[in-house]
């Protein structure tokens, strides 16, 4: 099981892993700006005059039609006519220009790997997503919750083109979500994960392989190597209707960590699974963001996402409730103590501590500072209560969540979700 | 569109369906030659003229087409209504179109692997029918070719039918309207034909109608013209007798030909159209 100290680890470098005065080779720092946002000047003037003039020299050098165009842009760059944040398309092959191109994508790889702003989608009268805003950094896995309903795959569909927002925008990979060419980065485990019953495993992921653009060559080795990393390599030769449903899911799963996306879309990607798969999807998914692919994880199986995720957010009537790290979200401490000789009445005695609720004989103080214990312990003996068991700590997941999705709907034995609200 | 055109074909290939009709089309051809074989030896025998067997033995070609035909359409309907309405409904075709893969390359790959597995065994089984009637009753169609072509196409007019109904209608529903479309429009062009034989041209114009809303009619007349002896087109007179559905006395008109093939276009164009703006 991760803990939350190594969660914590990891998500400190994804998001800080170069100083803030770093600069990469294009002379922008670690947030990827060039200082001067989208308008260029001073030393952001120089750091380009150098690059391009380095192009310059390779262009000369090749003196190739597809450098002259490259060319262009770069003193388009310069001269302030282009974004750097739109990247650049280029045509043509040779050995320098694939260098170069090593170059030009990083032009965005500090971009969000999502990012939504207030997106909404109606299907007829049911309002699905209501002002969805959210941002999914990259190389991070990020948890998306909700209960059943509250928008989770209509999300993951609008992202992937597969549906379309009623309102509201949206970015993938810093194209514009549903842009066929990104889809390339992108690997997607489809809720109802289904593949053609008459091809082999092998078959079905060379099928996507083809799809997403990848050269013939390389295509059975990925496939291999995506059937090795799920668990398949030994059933590769076998035909997809014969595998039962958890087989299928690690298909689905290895279809979308094919040819190392930049992005991998999970939608509930253990449903089908034993507890032993559910444990290597854990792990297969850690070892996608240490290799750099940001994982967009759809599930409401809360265990699930609190051990494997560096961020979260929880969805609910299509927006999003609350987000962040999971020390963020779930940083509220409690204390529950079980007590007797106490009433309603005698609560407010005990607000100062947090926010007290009483169920039965269980009082409930959220949030509350640990270092408070013993004050709470001796207030509540002065007001004549009998104390039988103290416990202090975090909340769980399961718990926010419920505190979150629960707002409105009926009480169901928690009467404490409501006073947290 | 060509991965997933080859896709299709070899998922046909796998399905045990298309052998089944392959091995069934191949013994009906058998048995088609043996009875024919059987029927030109007896009349022979009894001194028929030349003349009278070509006739004969090219309305049971024209019969064997119709049943062909008939076998054609089913396997259009049978393999075009679910092509997308299935994929749809288990997740296949989710799990494809969130790769780089436009939605009207999918749409056309489905239809074109299809076109291609139906023409196949169309020219295929059409062909050797002729081909092994011919030889062992001396029978050959002007043009074989021809209506051959003609069957196909009317298969394929049906299979983009059933495609773009399968872009909206669940597999059974789709392949069920394609089929009773069918039958409609060959019973509108029978009609069509009374109503030529009789002057009535409130129905020639029901049957004119039709062939432009689904042209199968169209393309049936030139299977008939096809393989008919040019002397049995001469020869029969009686307005009754040129009525029937298994008598052509002309090739379909050029304009009806185009219009099939734009008809084809127009109907693809607007299952594009529709599967585009299907929330998936």
């Amino acid at each position: 099981m991760t803990s939350s100290a190594s969660r914590h680890v990891r998500h400190s470098r994804s998001t800080s892993g170069r100083g803030a005065g770093e600069r990469d080779g294009i002379g922008r720092d670690a947030t990827g700006n060039t200082g001067g946002g989208r308008h260029r000047s001073g030393s952001d003037g120089e750091s380009l005059a150098v690059w391009t003039s380095q192009l310059e020299d390779d262009a000369a050098r090749l003196a190739a039609d597809g450098f002259r165009q490259l060319l262009d842009v770069h003193r388009g760059l310069a001269a302030g006519q282009l974004d750097l944040d739109h990247g650049v398309r280029l045509r043509g092959r040779s050995a320098s220009l694939s260098v170069t191109m090593i170059r030009m994508p990083r032009l965005s790889l500090d971009l969000p790997a999502i990012e939504v702003i207030d997106l909404r989608k109606r299907y007829g009268q049911v309002e699905a997503l209501a002002g969805l805003t959210m941002s999914v950094g990259r190389g991070e896995v990020f948890g998306f919750l909700g209960a059943n309903g509250a928008g989770k795959t209509t999300t993951v569909k609008l992202l992937l083109g597969l549906a379309r927002p009623t309102a509201g925008t949206g970015s993938v990979l810093g194209a514009p979500m549903g842009d066929l060419a990104t889809r390339r980065k992108v690997g997607y485990l489809p809720e109802l994960f289904r593949y053609q019953p008459w091809l082999k495993a092998r078959e079905v992921l060379t099928l996507h392989a083809e799809l997403m653009g990848m050269p013939r060559g390389r295509r059975r080795a990925a496939a291999a190597e995506a059937l090795e990393i799920v668990g398949l390599h030994d059933r590769a030769g076998d035909l997809v209707g014969g595998f039962s449903k958890g087989m299928q899911q690690r298909l689905g799963l290895g279809a979308a960590l094919l040819g190392d996306p930049a992005l991998v879309v999970l939608d509930e990607p253990t449903s089908a699974l034993d507890p032993v798969g559910r444990v290597d999807v854990r792990a297969i998914v850690r070892a996608a963001a240490d290799r750099g692919a940001a994982v967009f994880l759809n599930s409401h199986l809360l265990s699930e996402v609190e051990q494997v995720c560096d961020r979260i957010a929880i969805i609910d009537h299509g927006r999003v409730v609350a987000s962040g790290n999971l020390d963020d979200v779930l940083g509220l401490e409690e204390t529950q103590v079980r007590v007797a000789g106490l009433s309603p009445s005698d609560l407010p005695a005990i607000e100062r501590f947090g926010v007290p609720t009483l169920a039965g004989d269980l009082l409930a103080v959220r949030p509350m500072n640990p270092a408070s214990v013993p004050e709470l312990v001796s207030t509540l003996v002065a007001m004549g209560a009998k104390i039988h068991e103290v416990r202090s700590g975090r909340m769980s997941l399961e718990q926010r969540f419920l505190d979150l999705v629960a707002r409105d709907r009926p009480p169901a034995g928690t009467p404490s979700a409501k006073r947290l609200r | 569109m060509i991965t997933i055109a080859k896709l299709t074909i070899g998922e046909a290939a796998r399905r045990r369906v298309l052998w089944v009709l392959v091995i069934l089309a191949a013994v009906a051809i058998a048995l088609t030659t043996w009875g024919v074989a059987s029927l030109v030896g007896t009349a022979r025998d009894e001194g028929i003229g030349e003349l009278q067997i070509k006739f004969v033995v090219s309305q049971i070609l024209i019969f064997i087409a119709f049943m062909f035909g008939f076998v054609l359409v089913m396997t259009a309907a049978f393999f075009g209504s679910p092509a997308i309405a299935s994929d749809l409904e288990t997740g296949v075709a989710q799990a494809m179109l969130a790769r780089p893969l436009r939605r009207s390359s999918y749409l056309l790959g489905r239809w074109l692997g299809l076109a291609i597995v139906i023409v196949v065994y169309a020219v295929a089984m059409g062909l050797l029918a002729i081909g092994v009637v011919g030889l062992v009753s001396g029978y050959l169609p002007p043009d074989p070719i021809l209506p051959v072509v003609y069957l196909a196409g009317q298969a394929l007019v049906l299979l983009s039918l059933t495609v773009l109904l399968s872009t909206r209608l669940p597999p059974i529903a789709g392949g069920a309207i394609a089929v009773v479309a069918y039958g409609l429009a060959w019973t509108a062009g029978v009609i069509g034909k009374i109503g030529l034989a009789l002057g009535a041209t409130s129905l020639t114009t029901v049957a004119d109608a039709s062939r432009y809303l689904l042209p199968t009619d169209a393309l049936w007349q030139g299977v008939v013209f096809g393989l008919e002896p040019s002397f049995v087109i001469n020869a029969i007179e009686d307005e009754f007798a040129r009525s029937s559905p298994f008598f052509a006395a002309s090739p379909p008109p050029a304009q009806l030909v185009v219009w099939s093939v734009i008809w084809i276009v127009l109907v693809l164009a607007l299952a594009i159209v529709q599967l585009r703006r299907r929330e998936l």
